[in-house]
This record gives C-alpha cells, sequence and structure tokens, in this order.
C-alpha cells in the first residue's frame, strides 16, 4: 500500500516538474523544477515535516489547494512521512501491530483533524554531541525542548550522562553577565534546522550559560554541565546526531530522524511511533525529566 | 478505478498548480497557543518583503560564490565578492560542513564564514564549476527572545572540480542557511529598519563522486 501511494507520488511530482521547467527554465538561472526529484520530495528540514504533516504545503512548497488535496488527500501525504525502509512496514512481515498502529494513529489525526502547532512547546530534541571532558573525545546527550519566552527558543533540559563522577563535578548557580533578552545569549527557534551550530559559540560563553535553561526551572546535572564547561574540563565540539520527538498529537509520540539516502522517502521521517507513556518513561529513566501532562508515575 | 481517478486528478492539477494559492489556515490552536502566534507573529506584508530580501540575498550570496571558485576570473574580481559575500552575513555566522570519508564514516567541520569562503578561493582544482537552485524550502520567520525574526532556507548546489579537461571531483550540496531580520536604527532618518542578513549554514553532501584522487 504505501509504495503503491509513493508510486504515484512520484508520477504526480515528476508530471508538477514538467509544467514548472516549461514555464520557468531560464539561460542562466535553475528553478528548483530542474532539481533532481528525489530532491524535491525529500523532507529537508523539521518545518517542512510539519507543513507537510499539516496538509498545508505541496512538495514545491506552495500552499495547499483544493486541485492538489484532489490528487492526494491528507491521510496517504502522512503516510510519505514514515520511513517506507522501516522493516515492520514489508508487506509480508508476519506480525502487523506497527502497521496498525500507524493505521489507528492516521485515523485519528485525520478524522479528528489534528495539526503539529509549528511553534509547539511540545517539541523535544536529543542531540548526540561530540565533546571532550578532561582531555578525552566523548559522546554525551542533551535533551532541548522549545519554550515560549517572549519569542520562541530551544532550552536545556538535560544532560546523560550526568557527570556526577567526574573530578570537580558541582552544581552551584552562577548568575549571568549578560541580560537575558541580548542577542546571542539564548539558542535561536530554528537552531534545530542548522544542526544547533549555535551551540558551538553559547558553549563557550562560559559567563551566559544560564540562559540556554528553561525559563521554568534547571536540573542539577545541567547546572554540572554548564560549571564542567566554566571550568575548562568540558569542550563542546558539534552535534553528531539528532533526533526529535513530537508530542503534539494527543496520546501519541512520534520520533522523527533524519535518513540520508537518495531516494523519494528521505530526510526528516517517523522512524517510530509509541503511545506517549512510552516516552515519557523513557525521559523519566534516562534523564530524570518528566514533561508537564505526563502520569503521577512519572513524576 | 483509482488509477483513472489519480489521472484525471493529475490533469487538472498539472493545469492550476502554476495559479497562486490561498494560504490554508486549517491550525486549531488552544486559547494559550493562539496567544503566544499572535505575539510572535508579523503581519503578512513584512513577511512578504522578508521572503523577498531573502531570496535576493541568498542568490547573491551563491553567485558570489561562483565568482570567488571560478579560476578564470581577475584574482581582484574574486577578492571583491569574497568581501561583498561576507557582507551578507552577522558577524561571527560559521559554517559545518558533513561529509562521508573515504573510509565512509561521517565526519563533521565548523568553519568561519571568513575562513570557509577563503579555502574556496584555493581549492585544488585548475577549474571550477557551481550550478545553483532557487530556494527549494523555506520556513516561516519566527520571533526569538532578543526581537529578532528567524528563518532557514535550504538550497542546493552542484560542484564540479576540474584538473586540466578532467572531472576531478563532483558533489550535490544541500545547504540550509539561517535567516537573521532585526531591526535597525537609521540615524539620518531617525527610524527604525529592518534588515535582514544570512547566518549559520548547515552543508550536508548529498551525493559525492572522487573521480581521481588528487
Amino acid at each position: 500500500m504505501y509504495r503503491v501511494i509513493l508510486k504515484y507520488t512520484v508520477i504526480l511530482v515528476a508530471c508538477m516538474l514538467i509544467g514548472f521547467c516549461n514555464i520557468y527554465a531560464q539561460q542562466d538561472k535553475y528553478s528548483v523544477g530542474n532539481l533532481p526529484r528525489n530532491y524535491l520530495i525529500k523532507v529537508k528540514q523539521l518545518s517542512e515535516f510539519i507543513d507537510r504533516f499539516n496538509f498545508q504545503k505541496d512538495f514545491l512548497n506552495q500552499d495547499i489547494g483544493p486541485e492538489f488535496e484532489s490528487v492526494i488527500t491528507r491521510n496517504e501525504y502522512i503516510r510519505l512521512l514514515f520511513d517506507d525502509e522501516d522493516k515492520r512496514l514489508d508487506p509480508g512481515v508476519e506480525d502487523k501491530s506497527y502497521q496498525n498502529l500507524i493505521e489507528s494513529f492516521i485515523y485519528k489525526v485525520c478524522t479528528d483533524t489534528f495539526y503539529i502547532d509549528p511553534l509547539s512547546e511540545q517539541i523535544y530534541a536529543e542531540l548526540t554531541c561530540q565533546v571532550s571532558i578532561n582531555g578525552k573525545n566523548k559522546e554525551l546527550d542533551l535533551l532541548l525542548k522549545r519554550e515560549t519566552d517572549n519569542g520562541l527558543k530551544w532550552a536545556v533540559i538535560s544532560v546523560y550522562p550526568d557527570l556526577k563522577s567526574e573530578p570537580g563535578f558541582n552544581t552551584d548557580k552562577q548568575e549571568d553577565k549578560n541580560l537575558k533578552d541580548s542577542p546571542g545569549s539564548y539558542i535561536p527557534p530554528l537552531s534545530n534546522e542548522t544542526n544547533f551550530i549555535d551551540l558551538k559559540i553559547l558553549l563557550n560563553d562560559h559567563e551566559n550559560l544560564n540562559h540556554l535553561s528553561s525559563r521554568d526551572y534547571v536540573e542539577e546535572n545541567v547546572l554540572g554541565f554548564y560549571n564542567m564547561i566554566r571550568r575548562g574540563a568540558l569542550k563542546y565540539q558539534h552535534v553528531k546526531s539528532l533526533h526529535y520527538y513530537l508530542l503534539d498529537i494527543p496520546d501519541w509520540m512520534m520520533v522523527v530522524d533524519n535518513f540520508k539516502r537518495n531516494t523519494d522517502n528521505s530526510g526528516w521521517l517517523i522512524s517510530n511511533l509509541a503511545s506517549k507513556d512510552h516516552i515519557h518513561s523513557y525521559f523519566k529513566e534516562k534523564y530524570d525529566y518528566s514533561p508537564a501532562g505526563s502520569s503521577d508515575k512519572y513524576r | 478505478m483509482k488509477h483513472t481517478f489519480l489521472a484525471v486528478g493529475l490533469i487538472i492539477f498539472i493545469s492550476t498548480n502554476l495559479l497562486p494559492q490561498q494560504p490554508a489556515s486549517k491550525i486549531a490552536r488552544s486559547s494559550k497557543t493562539a496567544k503566544i502566534t499572535d505575539e510572535i507573529n508579523i503581519s503578512e506584508g513584512d513577511v512578504g518583503i522578508f521572503k523577498e530580501t531573502t531570496e535576493k540575498k541568498v542568490a547573491e550570496f551563491q553567485q558570489h560564490i561562483v565568482i570567488i571558485a571560478d579560476k578564470d576570473q581577475p584574482q581582484e574580481k574574486r577578492n571583491l565578492a569574497e568581501r561583498e559575500a561576507l557582507k551578507l552575513f552577522y558577524k561571527g555566522a560559521l559554517m559545518e560542513v558533513s561529509f562521508l570519508t573515504e573510509e565512509g564514516e561521517a565526519e563533521i567541520r565548523t568553519r568561519t564564514m571568513e575562513n570557509y569562503l577563503f579555502r574556496l578561493k584555493t581549492l585544488p582544482y585548475t577549474r571550477v564549476v557551481i550550478k545553483y537552485y532557487d530556494i527549494a524550502y523555506i520556513t516561516d520567520f519566527i520571533k526569538g527572545p532578543d526581537s529578532r525574526y528567524y528563518a532557514v532556507a535550504t538550497i542546493f548546489q552542484e560542484f564540479t572540480g576540474f584538473v586540466g579537461d578532467n572531472i576531478a571531483y563532483t558533489d550535490v550540496t544541500q545547504k540550509e542557511i539561517e535567516i537573521v531580520v532585526e531591526q535597525v536604527e537609521d540615524k539620518f532618518y531617525n527610524e527604525k529598519r529592518w534588515k535582514i542578513f544570512l547566518g549559520n549554514i548547515k552543508a550536508t553532501e548529498t551525493k559525492s563522486e572522487l573521480v581521481s584522487s588528487l
């Protein structure tokens, strides 16, 4: 079923491109319509994932209108956002539970008309970062959350591992030097789309690290992380990999990962779908963090 | 039956897909989120101007890149393009490049924009051809806590490096370019104006081929 839909989508986009190129092709300037098809279909950013999930933008980033809707339904469009190479989606697989789960999810989203708010605070990013701790190269996971604070920003929620065993670890809170709303003192709202390059600068500004945290609270392990940076014991390098957890749809959690391959089904796609309880217990166990709305057993 | 339906749908769609569409407003928000949205969103008119200026700045940046990398151009022209390209960015912008090593492992390197453009000028090829495209995707502009507005645009670039008449290296790179909009004070007119800068760039090689080792 998934492959049939994908096939028709491919035909659709190919036809769109022909129409587009005929009108806009110029000698020296290349319109996006000249791009290979898979680059257009690829989900290039998380924001594009949300636009497509909400059935707002087509493959050429144009607003979806009745013409597009008559060719492909929202139901079919959301199916294209799942990792098509997931073994659980093979037609011949015996255990159909994941396929059934997806059917139920799409049915609920489309019949109850659920959408992901582009400014949602229900989006989490889990970053696996390359760092050096006391001169040794290590990986460290950071959990970030989107948050409104007179604008939108990303806030550091928790760190894994918690670094307690590192020499000189302490959780003393130190005040920042700059005002909170000065430019470059927080993680910008779309920093995720550029692999959080901002952290390279922000985590080296030893005097303004607290701005990177949530407005409401700071976990002890985050204070310890900041203090290790201040002492020069921890040096941040870059983000190695990035996963998103989208909790906008009631009772459901989508994990979105970047699939780097030269196929139509590539870019930011759903790698897993589960109940919200699943992610609450994961956050609690790994990060000792309980998102708002999680049941008491995770608090 | 479904085939017929889709075929008819396709014909209708192809004949009309270039017409401007009315924006869909389907996001159902809670009152709390709606309030946040009101605080964050800017007017349609501002968005239109921001997007138009962004397209121009991104195209300008790409044109500069072509000149900087083109060894057939006079050195002074390439230096000028390098200086002009840097003026498009806010101070301190970084370029992060991720690529696969010969061993097939993903590697990430971060450079200042100055360093990236300088390296572009000194690539070990006798001739470089860069083919570029319009913006493939751009996000909405979103306000940050510092009152700046942010967006991110995706572009694709095809790079071919020649040694003599032979292609030595070719790749297709996807670039996410941060766009930063901030209000600056125009002291001459005594008013505040929006100014648009390019920011950090994430570059990812999506397909590369080393034709011969250099």
